[in-house]
C-alpha cells in the first residue's frame, strides 16, 4: 500500500516512470470497465485513453482519503458517460418509465466465463448497458445516476428493469443452448 | 444447490468482479505522447503569460509616462534665476554644451531655439546637473528611456502544438430500441459571471461643426485644438449564458477633452490689457469649439516690464506673458452596455465588444496653462448632464489561474451626441484608450 502510494506521489510529481507504473497496474482492470460501457474495443480504447490522461491530469488532486483504484475508476467511467453525452446525447433522453418496478425473483445456477458475461452485457442496447453497469456493477444508487448521466431518477429505474428483463432473457437462451450442446 | 442459485444482478456482478483484459500498447504510447504534448504546452502557457504579464507592466509604466510632462525641468527651475550670477557669454555656452550631453540634446535645443529665454535658464540647469547627484538621476533617465523606444516594434511568437490522440474514424451507430418523441438533445447552459477592475489610458480628441460664434470672434487668428491624454477605470461585470455571446456593464470613469492655444489673441499685443482684464472675474472670452469657458478665479498672469532679451534688469518671475493655452475636461460616470463575442472558444481568447454608454458628467473644468501648470479657472458652460457615447474593441484575455484573468483590450468610443446643448458648439469627443485589467470568475 505504501509503494502504491509513493507511486502516486512520484506522479504527483510529474515521474514518467511512475506514471507507466500506474498505468500498468490499473489499465487491465479498467479496460475492462471500458469495454463493459462501449460498443466495441476501438472505442473501449479510446475511452481508457482518454481517462488515464485526465487520471494524470487530475492526480494532484487526489488526497489519499478511500481507495485509489476507486478513484481511478470513477475518473474511467465518468469519462465514458462523457463520450455517451458528446456522441449519442439522444441515449439519455427520458423516456416513458415504467409503471411498476419488478422484483427480481429469479435465481440462476449456472456459471459464466467472464468473456460470456461481457459479450452479453455488450449486447445490451447502450441506454440500458449504461444504467445496469452504473447500478449493479459499480454501485451507483438511481439517485447518483440520475445526476451522472442527466436524466431522471424514473428513467434510470425503468431502464435497469428493462435491461434486467433482456438480460434474463439473453441468459435463458445461452442456458439452453448450454444444455442442448451437452446432450 | 438452491442456496448457490444466484439473481441476475449478482451473477454478472460475481462473475465480472476481478475482470481484466490486457489493452493493446499502443494505448499507452498514446497516452505518454499526449501527456508529453500536454507538458510542452504547459510550459508555452507559462510562457505566454509572463510575456504578457511584462506587456502589461510595460503598457502601465508607459502611460503614466505619456500621461506626465516631460518638459517641466527647464520651466520649474527658471523661476529664481539671476543672470547676472553668469560673467560672460562664453560661460553660458559652455554650460549649454553640458546640459545637451547630460540631459537630452533634442529637448534642450528645441527649447534654446523656440524661446530665446532658454538661454537664461539654462544656468540654473548647469548647477544642478553639476552637482553629482542630481547629475546621475539624469543619467538614469536616458537609461530607461531608450530601451523603452527601442522596445516598439517587438513581435513576440510563441508556437502552439495541436493535440493528437488517438481516435477511431470509424462512424459508431447506436440503434436505440424504443424511439422517443422528446427533443434529441438537451443544451445546459452554464451561466457564468466575471467581475474586474480595468485601468485605462487614453488619448481623447473632437469632431466639431456647428455654428460657432465664439470661433468668429477670434478674427482671423489661428485657434490650435488638440486632445488630451487621460486616465479612466472601473469596475465591469460581464455575464456569459454559454454561449460565445456575452453582456458586459459596469460602472467607469472618463476624461474627455481638449486643449486650446493662442485662445487669447487680443491680448498678445498688449501683455499689461490682458493682465487686467484677467483679473476681472466672468469678462473673458477664450476661443474654442467646445463652449464659452465661464471664469470664476482670476488668472494669475503677469507681464513683463522689459521685452525679453533685455539681460539687464529681466525678472523671470514677470517673464512670462503670455498663457501657453486652457485645458478644457470633461469627466465622466460612464455605464457602459456592451456585447461581446468570443472568436474563439479556447485559448486564445480574443473578443470583440460593442455597444453604448451612459455617461453621466460628473466634472466640468477648464484650466489655464502656464509654463506646464495647469490652474483651475472656471468651467465651459453649457454642457450636457448626460450623454450617448457608442464603443467598440478587440479585447485580449489570458488565464492567470482558473478564475483569474487578464484582460487588455484596445477601445475606440465615440460620443454621438454633441456635448453641449448650445447648437453653436458641435463638439463631440472621440478617444482611443487601452482598458487593461484584472477579471474574476466568481460564479
Amino acid at each position: 500500500m505504501n509503494k502504491l502510494n509513493d507511486i502516486i506521489i512520484a506522479c504527483q510529481k510529474g515521474k514518467a516512470s511512475a506514471q507507466k507504473q500506474i498505468y500498468e497496474m490499473f489499465s487491465g482492470k479498467m479496460f475492462a470497465v471500458c469495454m463493459r460501457y462501449c460498443k466495441d474495443r476501438t472505442e473501449a480504447e479510446d475511452c481508457l485513453q482518454e481517462g488515464f490522461i485526465k487520471v494524470f491530469g487530475n492526480i494532484n488532486k487526489f488526497r489519499f482519503k478511500g481507495s485509489f483504484e476507486g478513484w481511478v475508476r470513477r475518473i474511467v467511467v465518468n469519462t465514458v458517460i462523457e463520450v455517451y453525452r458528446k456522441k449519442q446525447p439522444e441515449l439519455l433522453v427520458d423516456e416513458f418509465p415504467l409503471l411498476t418496478e419488478e422484483v427480481d425473483e429469479e435465481r440462476y445456477d449456472v456459471a459464466f466465463s467472464e468473456s460470456e458475461l461481457l459479450s452479453m452485457i455488450q449486447e445490451l442496447p447502450p441506454k440500458y448497458k449504461m444504467v445496469f453497469n452504473l447500478y449493479v456493477l459499480e454501485g451507483y444508487s438511481h439517485a447518483e445516476i440520475a445526476e451522472t448521466a442527466g436524466i431522471s431518477i424514473g428513467t434510470s429505474k425503468s431502464n435497469l428493469a428493462r435491461a434486467r428483463q433482456w438480460l434474463k432473457k439473453t441468459v435463458e437462451t445461452r442456458m439452453i443452448e448450454k444444455k442442448q450442446a451437452v446432450c | 444447490m438452491l442456496k448457490d442459485r444466484k439473481d441476475i444482478d449478482t451473477v454478472f456482478k460475481e462473475g465480472l468482479s476481478e475482470h481484466l483484459v490486457t489493452p493493446p500498447s499502443y494505448v499507452w504510447d498514446s497516452v505518454e505522447a499526449s501527456l508529453n504534448k500536454q507538458k510542452k504546452q504547459s510550459r508555452a502557457l507559462m510562457i505566454w503569460r509572463s510575456v504578457a504579464a511584462a506587456a502589461a507592466v510595460l503598457l502601465l509604466w508607459m502611460s503614466v509616462n505619456l500621461l506626465q510632462d516631460t518638459t517641466t525641468l527647464p520651466i520649474e527651475v527658471s523661476q529664481q534665476v539671476n543672470l547676472k550670477s553668469l560673467s560672460t557669454l562664453s560661460e553660458l555656452d559652455e554650460v549649454t554644451d553640458v546640459v545637451e550631453t547630460n540631459v537630452s540634446e533634442t529637448t534642450v535645443a528645441s527649447k534654446k531655439s523656440e524661446f530665446p529665454e532658454m538661454r537664461g535658464l539654462v544656468s540654473k540647469v548647469e548647477r544642478n546637473i553639476n552637482a553629482p547627484s542630481k547629475k546621475s538621476e539624469l543619467a538614469k533617465s536616458n537609461v530607461v528611456l531608450e530601451p523603452l523606444a527601442s522596445k516598439a516594434n517587438v513581435i513576440v511568437e510563441t508556437k502552439y502544438e495541436i493535440k493528437s490522440t488517438l481516435h477511431s474514424n470509424k462512424k459508431k451507430v447506436y440503434y436505440p430500441l424504443f424511439a422517443s418523441n422528446t427533443p434529441t438533445s438537451q443544451k445546459r447552459k452554464k451561466t457564468s459571471i466575471r467581475i474586474g477592475g480595468v485601468l485605462s489610458p487614453a488619448y481623447s480628441s473632437k469632431t466639431s461643426s456647428g455654428n460657432n460664434m465664439n470661433m468668429a470672434r477670434a478674427n482671423g487668428v489661428n485657434v490650435d485644438e488638440s486632445g488630451v491624454n487621460s486616465l479612466g477605470g472601473g469596475i465591469q461585470l460581464r455575464v456569459n449564458r454559454g454561449s460565445r455571446w456575452s453582456f458586459e456593464t459596469g460602472v467607469m470613469y472618463a476624461q474627455v477633452g481638449q486643449e486650446v492655444t493662442n485662445s487669447l489673441p487680443q491680448y498678445m499685443s498688449d501683455p499689461k490689457a490682458m493682465v487686467e482684464s484677467a483679473n476681472t472675474p466672468n469678462q473673458m472670452q477664450l476661443t474654442n469649439s467646445m463652449g464659452d469657458i465661464a471664469i470664476n478665479k482670476p488668472l494669475r498672469v503677469a507681464y513683463a516690464t522689459n521685452r525679453p532679451g533685455d539681460f539687464g534688469e529681466y525678472d523671470m518671475n514677470a517673464a512670462v506673458p503670455r498663457s501657453d493655452g486652457v485645458k478644457q475636461s470633461l469627466e465622466y460616470l460612464e455605464i457602459p452596455m456592451m456585447a461581446r463575442y468570443s472568436l474563439f472558444k479556447n485559448f486564445p481568447y480574443v473578443s470583440l465588444a460593442g455597444g453604448f454608454s451612459s455617461n453621466f458628467l460628473v466634472g466640468n473644468t477648464a484650466y489655464a496653462i502656464n509654463d506646464s501648470q495647469e490652474e483651475e479657472i472656471g468651467k465651459t458652460e453649457g454642457i450636457k448632464p448626460f450623454v450617448i457615447s457608442s464603443s467598440v474593441g478587440v479585447g485580449v484575455e489570458v488565464p492567470l489561474g482558473k478564475l483569474l484573468h487578464f484582460s487588455l483590450e484596445p477601445r475606440f468610443k465615440y460620443f454621438i451626441n454633441s456635448v453641449n446643448s448650445d447648437s453653436d458648439y458641435g463638439f463631440q469627443p472621440y478617444s482611443f484608450g487601452v482598458y487593461g485589467g484584472i477579471t474574476f470568475v466568481i460564479k
